[in-house]
């Protein structure tokens, strides 16, 4: 197995300015699982800014891969409006997840308010400490972004959201734009502290079509991402990375008309082939998609068998590609395998 | 950080050779952790030879160390002499433990026998599957032949042998004796199925530990024993010994000066024993030690590369070669980000 030739700030560096990597980078959706290795408890990850940041370091340079470190979770909002969440330190909890929903009625929907003051909301004071670390040893600031549905499921709790998706459309409609208010607003803090120049923002986005069809897809996500997307474009963001968490193909077309900053990254699920992410986004940098199922259930010989197809599918893509799980890490996964990554991308990502 | 010129192979050639290898090399001393890192049950790596092989390999690559697979257990002798063990599948074990042993009663120290069939004693079978693949491998073939004491509390008790050790000592020395026939048998075959070259001798001594003997007690019940055995596996034309000094040993160390150790040895302490003094008693030997296990196991990255550091600084213009090690196995359970410290460490520092 050859050297690399950069290191990973290099290769992070050239991948966003589009100019030639030595190969592949790996970059990894990566949050409980660097706990784990760091022997602390998960919830450090979102409940303690210097912890986190001090565990993603370490993992990172345990490995050798070359992002991402970041602060956020896929069930995001419902704490920032008022709900409740539990920070996951109990045995086989793995990220925070809402126990009580801020939007429990009709009544509470229609009254739902953007919270006055955004540096207290939710998970805002962690993440605002993060993104001050992140500030003072010069990495990219990440701000977590979204996306609006996902955030709406949260607050609203996703069994009692769906059905007003159909039954309530107006009331959605005004929860989403409450959302998309409170995230503009967080979005203005972050730039007026940081600059735009810094700012790598980001979306979690669980709009898959096995919960909502393209047409739903069209009605109350797109419109408020295309706000976010176009807005944070125009502020100058330097990166914007979304997750297309799951089975998405039916959405692409939408997801492709979105700006992304002044450089888009799209990481997308094993659902979704890295040709099709290609032709949908040729501009962006392309992640994905190794299974995350087979990071944590299969032998490494697997796991690199499946990063050595994924790079085969990505490498020339002509926006650049990092090699990425098609979703999270699970916590629990045999450090081993998780090292089959970086190891994939020098035997075989080579440029 | 400076990146590797010398792959892990050519690096410990290098010490093995008295040359000057690229970086301190690292051997972790490491079991049970290499199963947990791989998602593998902890018992794989002693009743498991292919597993085991594969799960080490995997974590010298995921961390970057330089050691090779190895088979060996503290707990080694009794199963050997007809006793039982129990494989670490439990919650919290971590390493395999002999459940009844072969010489409970003075009759049976005294009627005890050594096994005819070496290779079908005990772990012997799954020790040399693992000699086998590491011969395949052309990595050097690692045999477990003590220490003669641990064995042989392994074989009696440890409790019980400490006692006899006074009140009965001409069993302990009869007990002593059929241990190291065996272990002389067993490098026998070894040297007869691997040839002598490529062969590391494997002493892991535990009980010898001054918390449990006497430095008077090492001269009577070890030492004769050790440098018998030794001897002989010498003669039989290995040239390399592996030693673990394990524990508070700074009383036996002058008494360790005295054991052959064919021509080229690695003597791993813990951190009881100082690296310096350590240097002083071995000046020929490569001196491999000693960040404490229970600072892998418990402490914070920062404090693990700083005492690693520390070593590194001690030992690593030796004249005999130094190589960064934990003082004992690293613990199962440690966090992966403290062990790789180490590599850290050597790769930062260890620059020659």
């Amino acid at each position: 197995m050859g050297g690399d030739k950069m290191t990973s700030q290099e290769r992070w560096e050239a991948l966003v300015r589009r100019e030639k990597l030595d190969r592949v980078p790996c970059l990894q959706f990566i949050l409980g699982h660097t706990a784990v290795v760091n022997g602390k408890p998960i919830a450090k990850i979102y409940d303690d800014a210097a912890a986190s940041l001090a565990c993603q370091r370490n993992a990172m340079e345990m490995y050798g891969y070359d992002g991402l470190i970041l602060h956020g979770w896929a069930n995001a909002g419902g704490f920032e409006f008022g709900g409740e969440i539990e920070y996951p330190y109990r045995r086989y909890t793995g990220a925070p997840m809402v126990t009580k929903n801020p939007v429990q009625s009709e009544e509470d929907a229609a009254n739902l308010v953007v919270p006055k003051d955004i540096t207290s909301a939710g998970s805002v004071p962690v993440a605002l400490e993060f993104s001050r670390l992140q500030y003072k040893l010069g990495m990219p600031v990440t701000i977590q972004v979204g996306s609006p549905l996902t955030w709406a499921g949260s607050i609203c709790g996703e069994e009692r959201l769906m059905p007003w998706l159909i039954k309530k459309p107006d009331l959605v409609h005004h929860v989403l734009r409450k959302i998309t208010d409170f995230i503009l607003a967080k979005t203005e803090l972050w730039i007026n502290e940081f600059g735009p120049e810094r700012m790598m923002a980001f979306d979690l986005c669980i709009e898959t079509n096995k919960l909502y069809s393209p047409r739903q897809f069209e009605t109350f996500a797109f419109p408020y991402l295309k706000e976010i997307h176009g807005k944070l474009t125009d502020m100058g963001v330097a990166i914007f990375l979304s997750h297309i968490c799951g089975e998405q193909n039916k959405n692409l077309k939408f997801w492709s008309q979105l700006g992304f900053g002044k450089r888009g990254m799209i990481s997308v699920g094993k659902e979704i082939t890295l040709q099709a992410a290609s032709e949908a986004f040729p501009a962006c940098v392309i992640m994905g998609h190794v299974d995350p199922v087979v990071i944590q259930e299969g032998t490494p010989e697997q796991v690199l068998a499946l990063c050595e197809q994924s790079i085969a599918e990505g490498k020339n893509h002509p926006g650049g590609y990092a090699l990425m799980s098609g979703c999270e890490v699970p916590p629990q996964a045999p450090p081993s395998n998780v090292a089959q990554m970086v190891k994939a991308c020098r035997l075989y990502g080579q440029y | 950080m400076m990146r590797d010129t010398m792959t892990s192979a050519e690096r410990m050639g290098a010490v093995m050779k008295g040359e000057k290898p690229d970086r301190v090399p690292v051997i972790p001393f490491i079991f049970g952790h290499c199963a947990l890192v791989a998602g593998q049950p902890l018992a794989c790596v002693f009743d498991n030879p292919e597993a085991s092989f594969k799960v080490q390999l995997q974590a010298a690559e995921l961390y970057g160390y330089d050691g090779t697979p190895l088979y060996a257990y503290a707990s080694a002798g009794g199963w050997e002499f007809g006793g039982d063990v129990e494989f670490p599948y439990k919650k919290y074990s971590g390493a395999t433990v002999v459940t009844r042993h072969p010489a409970a009663t003075e009759e049976e120290a005294l009627n005890l026998k050594v096994p005819e069939d070496i290779t079908k004693a005990g772990a012997l079978p799954l020790a040399l599957e693992m000699a086998r693949l590491q011969m395949k491998h052309h990595m050097p073939v690692t045999m477990h032949i003590g220490s003669i004491l641990s064995w042989t509390g392994s074989v009696i008790g440890e409790e019980r042998m400490l006692t006899w050790m006074i009140r009965k000592p001409e069993l302990v020395h009869s007990v002593l004796d059929k241990v190291a026939q065996f272990q002389v048998k067993v490098a026998e075959h070894y040297v007869k199925e691997f040839g002598p070259e490529p062969i590391m001798a494997f002493v892991g001594a535990a009980t010898e530990s001054n918390r449990l003997i006497s430095p008077k007690q090492f001269e009577t019940f070890v030492l004769p024993y050790v440098s018998r055995v030794n001897q002989s596996i010498s003669d039989l034309g290995v040239q390399v010994f592996f030693a673990h000094i394990c524990g508070e040993q700074n009383k036996n160390l002058k008494l360790w000066q005295k054991v052959p150790f064919g021509k080229r040895a690695v003597m791993s302490f813990g951190r009881e024993v100082c690296l310096k003094t350590a240097m002083e008693m071995f000046p020929n030997s490569i001196i491999a030690g000693n960040v404490d296990p229970s600072l892998i196991q418990e402490g914070k990255p920062e404090e693990v590369l700083d005492q690693a550091r520390e070593c590194i600084e001690m030992a690593k213009y030796h004249p005999g070669g130094y190589v960064l090690m934990s003082g004992c196995d690293v613990p199962p359970l440690a966090p992966p980000v403290n062990v790789f410290q180490l590599i850290k460490a050597s790769r930062e520092f260890g620059r020659y």
